[in-house]
């Protein structure tokens, strides 16, 4: 109902202006590749490597309305000293989404989006192998800077609302914010939830050359005291960018206490990963 | 760092942000130590100890998640050793911590003889009793009793992963009465043991071995019974009964007969159950995410991590 509602806010919204000010978006697809890599986190007698990587395909038909799929998959490797090292490759949630982007202003580019989530990211059953996905998810989402957070969220079905507006402040700033409330439907027996992922993003593009640098929120109601389940991270961007195809190379770094399995790290957690989209078709 | 609710406007951050220390989520064991506090193993999905006066005011907690010395991944057992000298049932970590009350760190016992401590209790010498539950793995079935010594060293391990008598699946929780005798809440064969220290074995002599009683409990006494956590006091043994209703089955030790039911609706899943020098029964409520205190007879006295 919520969706329905911000599609029709949205439709309105574009309704009212599009036509006098903008043209609406063309059919395009696009792909996307998005990886990370951690050592984070490290300790006396621990080591981890994690890394993450996620697909995204979408395709937006005439008049902005659009599907998506979205999946991933995680691995880690843990050493514990005096143990022998144990590693594990993790499917992420397979998110299937669909969206309606607007341009109302010349100079603003919006999108209301909802996703259901196929629960792939399950503990495997054993008691080390949960400990290990658990640790992997974990480093997953983080190492991302949480931009995709419930592609990483364990033993659950997400319901996903997405709304984003980008504004182009001059012709090479843009300024973007993205707010995704979600529910998220427990499948095992811990209790169902709310949980929010938001952004700001300022982006620089003198092509062929691009940075951008954002503020990325996730937090989630899970009534967990001992443990930090909401976050606020950084990231960090430069690359290539031309007629909308990017190439860029982006760090990601944990602003405040450590999150979930990282507590007590003595550092913060960081990820490095390259971020990859290519666009078939029309690109504002 | 709830100001951060301000970034997004939206009331989700806020429930996001820390709660209230004494909230339990999921836990599994809670003691009295004797300093008389009540010290909880928080649990299955905090990662710390939680110390509480006995009438439910927050004191402090101590530990965190991870796989480094002195962290914890689902601390499933709780025993005071020796005065302030605390042992935990590292579950996940598959190892035994020893901390003072206090949260400093002392040692930590890993290895195979060992297995994986669901639960740990002591016997009249001072030596530990703990239950290898197993991996939770089924293709790779474990599960034993493991005595080890007041420092640390493993003296034997006994009973096997089956389903016969004397045999194990996924030992939960056990006690130990002041006789010797190893009292063991069976998981997956939905049952109880006895073991008994062999005739004429005196602990203070060495190592004992043991044997299962059979015909302990009475099983026409306790149909139903779907044990999960268990208590020795005196002539008495308490066994947390997680079917309909969540209650106390309480039994003669000497006979296995069933002498009262008590607690019932008092608490949703008693995971773990501790009697306290008093006779009043701590009872760790998983579900509830409490502890719940109960008089003998069954009466409520309080609530721990109440929200």
């Amino acid at each position: 109902m919520q969706h329905r509602c911000l599609s029709a806010l949205a439709l309105a919204l574009c309704g009212s202006l599009t036509s006098a000010q903008a043209a609406p978006p063309a059919p395009a697809l696009s792909l996307g590749l998005d990886t990370a890599l951690t050592t984070s986190p490290q300790g006396p007698t621990v080591s981890t490597l994690g890394g993450a990587v996620s697909i995204a395909g979408a395709y937006r038909f005439a008049g902005g309305l659009g599907v998506s799929l979205v999946g991933g998959f995680t691995a880690v490797s843990l050493e514990i000293e005096g143990q022998s090292t144990r590693r594990g490759t993790y499917p992420g949630n397979l998110l299937l989404g669909a969206s309606f982007d607007c341009s109302p202003l010349e100079l603003l580019d919006t999108g209301v989006s909802f996703q259901l989530g196929a629960p792939l990211a399950l503990y495997p059953g054993g008691i080390d192998d949960n400990r290990l996905a658990e640790l992997a998810y974990t480093m997953a989402a983080s190492a991302e800077g949480f931009r995709a957070p419930f592609l990483w969220q364990t033993n659950v079905v997400p319901f996903v609302l997405g709304a984003r507006a980008s504004f182009r402040a001059l012709d090479w700033l843009t300024l973007t914010g993205h707010l995704s409330p979600a529910y998220l439907l427990s499948v095992n027996q811990r209790p169902s939830r709310l949980a929010v992922a938001s952004g700001l993003d300022a982006s620089v593009t003198l092509e062929p050359l691009m940075a951008h640098a954002g503020l990325w929120y996730f937090a989630s109601t899970l009534p967990l005291e001992n443990r930090q389940l909401d976050q606020l991270a950084a990231r960090l961007g430069a690359g290539t960018s031309w007629q909308g195809q990017r190439l860029m190379l982006d760090l990601s770094i944990g602003l405040d206490a450590p999150y979930g399995a990282f507590e007590s790290a003595p550092h913060p957690w960081w990820g490095l990963g390259v971020a990859a989209d290519v666009h078939f078709g029309s690109v504002r | 760092m709830c100001w951060r609710a301000l970034l997004i406007g939206a009331g989700l951050s806020l429930a996001g942000c820390s709660a209230a220390p004494e909230l339990l989520d999921g836990p599994t064991q809670a003691i009295v130590a004797s300093d008389g506090l009540v010290y909880v193993a928080d649990g299955y999905f905090h990662a710390r100890v939680a110390v509480f006066t006995p009438d439910g005011q927050f004191v402090r907690d101590w530990g965190s998640k991870g796989f480094e010395l002195g962290q914890l991944q689902t601390p499933h057992g709780l025993l005071e050793a020796s005065a302030g000298v605390l042992v935990v049932a590292d579950r996940d970590n598959a190892r035994l911590q020893y901390f003072t009350t206090g949260g400093s760190y002392l040692q930590s016992v890993r290895n195979e003889a060992l297995g994986r401590p669901w639960s740990v209790a002591q016997a009249a010498d001072g030596n530990l009793l703990v239950a290898d539950g197993g991996d939770q793995r089924p293709d790779a079935p474990r599960a034993a009793i493991v005595e080890l010594d007041a420092a640390g060293q493993v003296v034997q391990r006994f009973s096997v992963f089956g389903h016969g008598p004397g045999e194990l699946d996924e030992p939960h929780m056990l006690a130990v009465s002041p006789g010797g005798d190893v009292f063991v809440v069976e998981l997956g064969n939905r049952r109880l043991q006895r073991f008994a220290l062999a005739s004429g074995c005196a602990p203070a002599s060495g190592t004992c071995s043991y044997q299962v009683v059979d015909g302990w409990p009475a099983l026409e006494d306790t149909p139903g019974l779907d044990p999960l956590s268990i208590a020795v006091a005196g002539e008495r043994v308490y066994v947390g009964h997680q079917g309909e209703p969540p209650s106390i089955w309480v039994l003669e030790q000497s006979s296995g007969r069933l002498q009262a039911v008590i607690g019932s609706g008092a608490f949703q899943r008693p995971h773990g159950l501790f009697v306290a020098l008093d006779g009043t029964l701590w009872i760790a409520d998983d579900r509830g995410n409490r502890v719940i205190h109960l008089a003998a007879d069954g009466g409520t006295l309080g609530v721990l991590g109440k929200h």
